[in-house]
């Protein structure tokens, strides 16, 4: 497994596609320089803000391109005929893609973030240790993002796969709002079914940890810690089930 | 090839889409706004706040009437209930130049609720009843409620009682833009508090000239033939204008007067002039101010002296 | 002893609107110990799909399996070499590269020696550090049989293992499968140009349309082209 693992990460950093995603990623981080002196004095929070999303939007877009691909082009290749009738199970081979390509995101998310971090300290002059926990909640949130794309991987094709990837993403930030709505109008009905849909959806807002970076406002250990381990086991489950669809699939 | 020239051509003849203040008419309105502009994450609010700004710098230049100021507040807000700063600015805007103070006090009550530890809510809801709508009880109560949030700079505390004792609306009213000019980074609310402080203290100088001339008028029974017949005992000195202009007395009203106010006067009667003109022109009113200078009836619209925007509804400038 | 065991096997493939393929309609074939088994057929016949089946790649319909007396996915796996038809590596790898990552999965301590040799015996070592995406359809083949070999595995289970290769390549692979055999290895292998079966095999099973229509010694066979054409007319 350890082999699968090394062989997807080595594939997707040796992306072209990873690089020109990273210099997107980095000149969005500083575009706060250009647009700063719009905000009417608001240039650190923008700077946050935009640093903190591209961290997001680029992880994803990393996920949307490398991620759907590196299952799908085992497949269509037929590589992995000579991995797969070797010892190692279809499972452990589901696995090792995932963890591969977590690695890809860890290391790219902790490129941009550290980009990041030293750009915000050296905006405000002080070490922003509030940013560290902001990245690693995106890093966490893009964890759940790749059990969804594993998992759509192993019964979709790349651009189908992407427009499910998408529309987890989309619903899942949707919902836990939504919910909310629903239950300030007073229609518990629509509210239950949303419930329900919470439980299916990954909820990111757990590891959004924004209030933190932008207002300081303290966040309690207990929902730190909550939302790490929902985002593991979130992502456990999805890969789980990715390798029950995989176990019986026809190669 | 041709095609290509074809379509340039074409391209320059149709008129542009855009068109002022309609972009904001595509945002979603009320609470909906805060579930779909959620998977943009932590770059919505950016957004929102980047086209408050450039709504309202674009409004302002064209003479607008500002009519989704209050709305892209209400979804920045909602978006980003926290984000005092546009508490702040908004509710300023809204209430000051938008001219719908009961729309500020709106969503600033929500932030009341939703920014639970923040004095800004309460401070700017008191703001708006003192200065706005002249409010002094209730003002009074939002000082008091904003006093008792973490964070409160000491000047509410002289507010709240200011407001309590009734103290003469001008003294409170410069006080708060004052620390309103010292407390922010926006440039453009900086301008507004320093606008208004300069009226505040335009109107108390006409004040006390003209108590120094009734006190003359009553002692000695006629007017006076020249303003130096009050100096020094009925006036100190006359003072200076804080927008440039000059004190006078106007025998007609009998009373002192300040050039600056007579400036727009007279630039109200120009405006409103053109106005007819242009009725009697097209057969309408425009829409907006600037469509005077659109359709050639003026070469350009004459500045506000005070840095104001024109108050101009169906058909006419009004003061 | 029995190495391959399949009993009874059918495979339908569904392709949308309901139409369905029946690929495999209940084969039932035995390879021993020491065995060089050739499948062969027409296009089409099903070879591929036994094989993958055979390998734990495809689920049957209905039947049973067994390989080495066990289930096809399980550590026995570490016993077989397999070739697929038309095999493909990863394009932005040498080869040396994916030869040791496929040799790794089974050998964790593979000596980097072995891989070299492995390359010299195949004759791919002047090419061994290009990325495979240049390689040509021969060496692909090449690479192909070294990776089913390399770990030295006791059954080699081959889809059309001479296809692809010029007639110097063929006579080169052909003469490292007939040591193969000489060293006491069973092999499986499918094929469809009939003048690769003789040299190789001692046993010829004729599959058509999902049947096994024949399944002789080569010995009783006289010209394999006149038995195929006898059979399938």
């Amino acid at each position: 497994m350890r082999e699968v693992i090394l062989n997807s990460y080595r594939e997707a950093i040796r992306d072209r596609v990873l690089l020109v995603v990273l210099a997107f990623g980095v000149a969005m981080i500083f575009s706060s320089l250009i647009i700063g002196p719009l905000t009417l004095g608001e240039e650190i929070r923008l700077a946050k803000d935009i640093g903190l999303g591209s961290i997001l939007f680029f992880g994803l877009l990393i996920i949307l391109f490398i991620g759907n691909r590196v299952l799908y082009r085992e497949l269509n290749e037929k590589t992995c005929y000579l991995i797969l009738t070797r010892p190692i199970t279809r499972f452990q081979f589901i696995a090792g893609k995932a963890i591969g390509l977590f690695l890809t995101i860890l290391v790219t998310s902790l490129i941009l973030g550290i980009i990041f971090i030293s750009y915000i300290s050296l905006l405000t002059g002080s070490l922003q240790i509030t940013a560290f926990l902001a990245v690693i909640g995106v890093i966490f949130q893009l964890t759940m993002l790749v059990g969804i794309v594993i998992l759509a991987a192993t019964f979709l094709n790349p651009f189908l796969g992407s427009l499910f990837t998408i529309f987890v993403y989309i619903f899942g930030q949707m919902i836990p709002r939504a919910i909310l709505l629903a239950k300030f109008y007073k229609h518990l009905a629509i509210a239950r079914i949303l419930s329900i849909f919470h439980y299916i959806f990954p909820d990111l807002t757990y590891l959004d940890f924004r209030e933190l970076l932008i207002y300081n406002n303290p966040i309690p250990l207990e929902r730190i810690l909550f939302g790490f381990s929902y985002a593991i086991c979130y992502s456990l489950v999805m890969v789980l089930v990715a390798g029950l669809i995989f176990e019986r699939k026809d190669l | 090839m041709l095609l290509m020239l074809a379509t340039f051509l074409f391209q320059r003849s149709i008129p542009p889409i855009y068109h002022h203040s309609e972009p904001l008419a595509f945002l979603p309105s009320g609470p909906m706004v805060e579930v779909t502009t959620a998977p943009l994450g932590p770059i919505s609010p950016e957004i929102i706040w980047l086209a408050a700004i450039q709504y309202y710098g674009e409004e302002k230049i064209s003479g607008g009437k500002f009519e989704f100021l209050t709305q892209v507040f209400d979804v920045l807000t909602r978006i980003d209930p926290l984000f005092d700063h546009a508490y702040q600015f908004g509710s300023i805007v809204i209430a000051d130049e938008g001219r719908s103070p009961e729309q500020a006090i709106r969503i600033l009550k929500r932030g009341l609720v939703k920014n639970p530890s923040s004095w800004i809510p309460p401070f700017y809801i008191g703001f708006v009843f003192y200065i706005h709508l002249r409010d002094f009880a209730k003002a009074g109560k939002y000082f008091e409620l904003a006093t008792r949030r973490s964070g409160a700079p000491e000047y509410v505390y002289r507010l709240a009682a200011f407001a309590y004792k009734k103290v003469r609306l001008r003294k409170g009213s410069i006080l708060i833009w004052s620390k309103i000019y010292q407390n922010t980074d926006n440039q453009t609310l900086k301008e507004a508090a320093l606008r208004n402080i300069r009226c505040l203290i335009l109107e108390e100088y006409l004040e006390y000239l003209n108590k120094g001339l009734q006190r003359f008028e009553r002692e000695k029974g006629r007017k006076p033939e020249h303003i130096s017949e009050l100096i020094p005992e009925y006036i100190d000195s006359i003072p200076t204008e804080p927008f440039g202009g000059a004190f006078k007395y106007d025998s007609s009203r009998d009373s002192f007067i300040s050039t600056t106010y007579l400036q727009i006067e007279k630039i109200i009667a120009y405006l409103n002039n053109k106005l007819h003109v242009f009725k009697q022109k097209f057969g309408y009113y425009p829409e907006r101010l600037d469509e005077l200078v659109a359709k050639g009836v003026i070469d350009f619209i004459p500045p506000h002296p005070l840095g104001r925007i024109y108050n101009y509804r169906f058909g006419r400038v009004i003061r | 002893m029995k190495l391959v065991e399949l009993r009874n096997i059918t495979k339908t493939y569904r392709i949308i609107f309901g139409k369905k393929v029946e690929a495999l309609r209940g084969i039932t074939l035995v390879v021993g110990k020491g065995e060089a088994v050739a499948l062969v057929g027409p296009n089409g016949a099903g070879k591929t799909t036994a094989i993958k089946i055979i390998l734990g790649l495809l689920n049957p319909d209905c039947g049973k399996i067994s390989i080495f007396g066990q289930d096809p996915n399980s550590d026995i796996r570490k016993r077989i070499g397999y070739l697929p038809e038309n095999p493909t590596f990863y394009r932005f790898l040498t080869g040396r590269e994916n030869l040791l990552f496929l040799t790794r999965m089974v050998d964790p301590d593979i000596p980097i020696k072995r891989i070299d040799e492995m390359l010299r015996l195949v004759g791919l070592y002047g090419a061994k550090d290009r990325p495979v995406r240049g390689y040509s359809r021969g060496m692909v083949q090449r690479l192909g049989i070294a990776q089913a070999i390399i770990h030295n595995p006791d059954l080699l289970i081959l889809d059309e293992p001479l296809s692809g290769l010029d007639p110097i390549g063929r006579k080169e692979i052909r003469s490292i499968l007939l040591n193969m055999k000489k060293e006491g290895k069973t092999i499986f292998f499918s094929t469809h140009i009939l003048p690769d079966v003789t040299p190789l095999a001692d046993r010829v099973i004729v599959i058509n349309k999902g049947r096994i229509v024949s399944d002789l010694p080569v010995a009783k066979i006289g010209d394999i082209e006149d038995h195929l054409i006898q059979i399938l007319r």
